[in-house]
């Protein structure tokens, strides 16, 4: 598998999509900063001038990132027909697969990063080294990097089950929507439960947990969590990543390994 | 005689359809194989088979004394390479850049020996010109190199010169022929162009409805493949008492045609058929060709 990994990682290199999102990203974090900071000149009330905010925001970019690039990455293998040198090689199926989920995760953390070089860079000139609650904030971005695994899992399960490029990063964008749509449902409906107007469906309480529990479970679910800083259950988060990496994984490769390639 | 690859009853199905239906075959080493067969007989099914690229429904193969359901098959892949279908080659990067990946994937540690294999190929003209610029001649050649990477004995090559012109053609030929005499490497070339087959390969397997339905050696084929001189004449009835006197091998093709074996006089035919009031209308020489020795195995007109 480490050969396939280093190949991953050259063919990673030379992606055009990648170097676009590494960018991006960094353009991202430097906007909101410098969006704060003028904000900050205006009215300190209602700036954000803790770094927390940017590190855990560069998070939801890069599981944004996440769909996009692994139905593109992926699919190129399907679609240029290199999986098949792979197989043919000697590489196992599960080898194949679980190179492809550390290449995808491996693509968010150096977005991740990448964005958060800036806020390194622009937000500590501008707002100096303003960290709130640094051990939470520690606890916050470990749970975020397993975020982006549970991102890299679900994508490259759906990458990995299409036969092209086309089908791949379609699949991956409908799912990355639904979860998206789904996860702002869940966050209206379960921080309306402690608001003065619950909705109806919050009263019975099965109910209320099972959205909870889903509210933390989703990969976008936690991403709106994490990005806006306020977990509901933040000691649970690692514990559902890593479920979510393991059954996707492991669904993943259990399809994988009868799936006829052509 | 030892074999690098030998299946035994491969059967592969498809929801409804059988693509293979009990294929037993058996590749020599240091052969050209030829795998013979229309569109749709199963080529491409076996050679996704025996290149791990899918798995069977039944039967097995065995690929240098490994059997595909030992652990070990997917140590001894790795000598062989495959282009299946259409060449496998990333299309955003250079020829090198794709040899230098397969490379990695097969674990090779230095990238020596690539500037050779693209010499081989005739590549080393493209230097920074992406795959997909390359005209459909130079991706399969590319395909063939990236299948040659880690110096495979074993070569297995799906209809490589499919949409190729007759320069195009004339290259991939000679490269399979000089692998083959140079390297010593053993090759299975599927392809329904039979004439081109007939130029390359040492041994054929006709393949039709999902099975092998003969296989046999160019050598043999030749012999099987005779000559013979197809008579027409006023009168096939005449002519076969004459060629049983003779003590001639013939076949009669139809009321006035008939294909005669080995030497004739034709000076003592003619005199012959005339004593009996036969005129000879016209009298040709004719080789058995792969494609006739094909469709009389097969049977023609039937649908894929």
């Amino acid at each position: 598998m480490r050969n396939l990994i280093f190949a991953n990682i050259t063919c990673l290199r030379k992606n055009k999509l990648f170097w676009a999102g590494i960018v991006l990203s960094m353009i991202y974090s430097a906007f909101l900063l410098v969006m704060n900071y003028l904000e900050m000149t205006n009215s300190s009330e209602t700036a954000i001038m803790q770094l927390n905010w940017y590190f855990l925001s560069a998070l939801s970019v890069a599981g944004i990132f996440c769909p996009i690039f692994s139905g593109w990455f992926i699919g190129t293998e399907y679609s240029d027909g290199t999986v098949r040198n792979k197989l043919i090689a000697g590489h196992k199926r599960s080898s194949i697969y679980s190179a492809n989920v550390f290449i995808i995760f491996l693509a968010e953390c150096l977005v991740f990063v990448a964005a958060s070089l800036v806020v390194f860079a622009v937000g500590v000139p501008l707002f100096g080294c303003h960290f709130l609650y640094p051990m939470q904030f520690v606890s916050y971005l470990v749970s975020g990097i397993l975020m982006l695994g549970a991102f890299s899992g679900v994508f490259t399960f759906i990458s990995m089950l299409a036969s092209n490029k086309a089908a791949a990063v379609a699949a991956c964008m409908i799912t990355y929507a639904v979860l998206f749509v789904t996860a702002n449902f869940l966050r209206i409906t379960v921080f309306s439960y402690y608001g003065e107007m619950p909705l109806a469906s919050m009263s019975d309480e099965t109910i209320r947990l099972v959205l909870v529990f889903l509210y933390d479970f989703l990969p976008t679910g936690q991403s709106s969590q994490i990005s806006s800083g306020i977990l509901l259950h933040p000691y649970r988060f690692p514990l559902y990543a890593i479920v979510n990496i393991v059954l996707t994984t492991a669904c993943g490769l259990t399809i994988f390994k009868k799936k006829d390639l052509k | 005689m030892e074999y690098c690859l030998i299946t035994d009853a491969l059967c592969k199905q498809y929801r409804n359809f059988k693509a293979l239906n009990g294929l037993s075959m058996h590749v020599p080493q240091g052969s050209i194989y030829g795998l013979v067969g229309k569109n749709g007989a199963g080529k491409t099914t076996l050679i996704r088979l025996i290149s791990g690229i899918q798995e069977p429904t039944s039967g097995n193969y065995t690929l240098y004394g490994v059997k595909n359901t030992d652990k070990a098959i997917y140590k001894v892949r790795q000598r062989m390479g495959a282009v299946v279908e259409s060449p496998a080659i990333y299309l955003d990067m250079t020829a090198e850049e794709n040899l230098k990946i397969q490379y990695q994937v097969l674990g090779i540690p230095s990238y020596e020996g690539i500037t050779e294999l693209l010499q081989l190929v005739d590549l080393t003209e493209c230097g920074k010109k992406k795959v997909k610029n390359f005209s459909l001649g130079m991706k399969q050649r590319l395909g063939i190199a990236v299948a040659l990477c880690g110096n495979p004995d074993f070569l297995v090559l799906d209809e490589p010169i499919n949409g190729l012109d007759p320069q195009g053609i004339i290259e991939i030929r000679e490269l399979i022929l000089k692998l083959n005499r140079e390297l010593q490497i053993t090759i299975l070339i599927s392809s329904h162009i039979l004439d081109e087959l007939s130029k390359l390969a040492t041994h054929y397997g006709f393949v039709d409805r999902g099975m092998i339905v003969k296989e046999i050696s160019a050598a043999d084929l030749d012999a099987v493949c005779r000559k013979c001189t197809r008579l027409s004449v006023t009168d096939t009835r005449i002519l076969c008492r004459v060629l049983d006197g003779m003590g001639l091998e013939y076949n009669i093709v139809s009321n006035t045609q008939a294909d005669v074996f080995g030497e004739i006089s034709v000076t003592k035919l003619a005199i012959a058929l005339d004593r009996e009031h036969c005129e000879v209308k016209s009298m040709n020489e004719r080789d058995e060709s792969l494609e006739n020795y094909y469709m009389n195995l097969v049977g023609g007109g039937r649908d894929a």
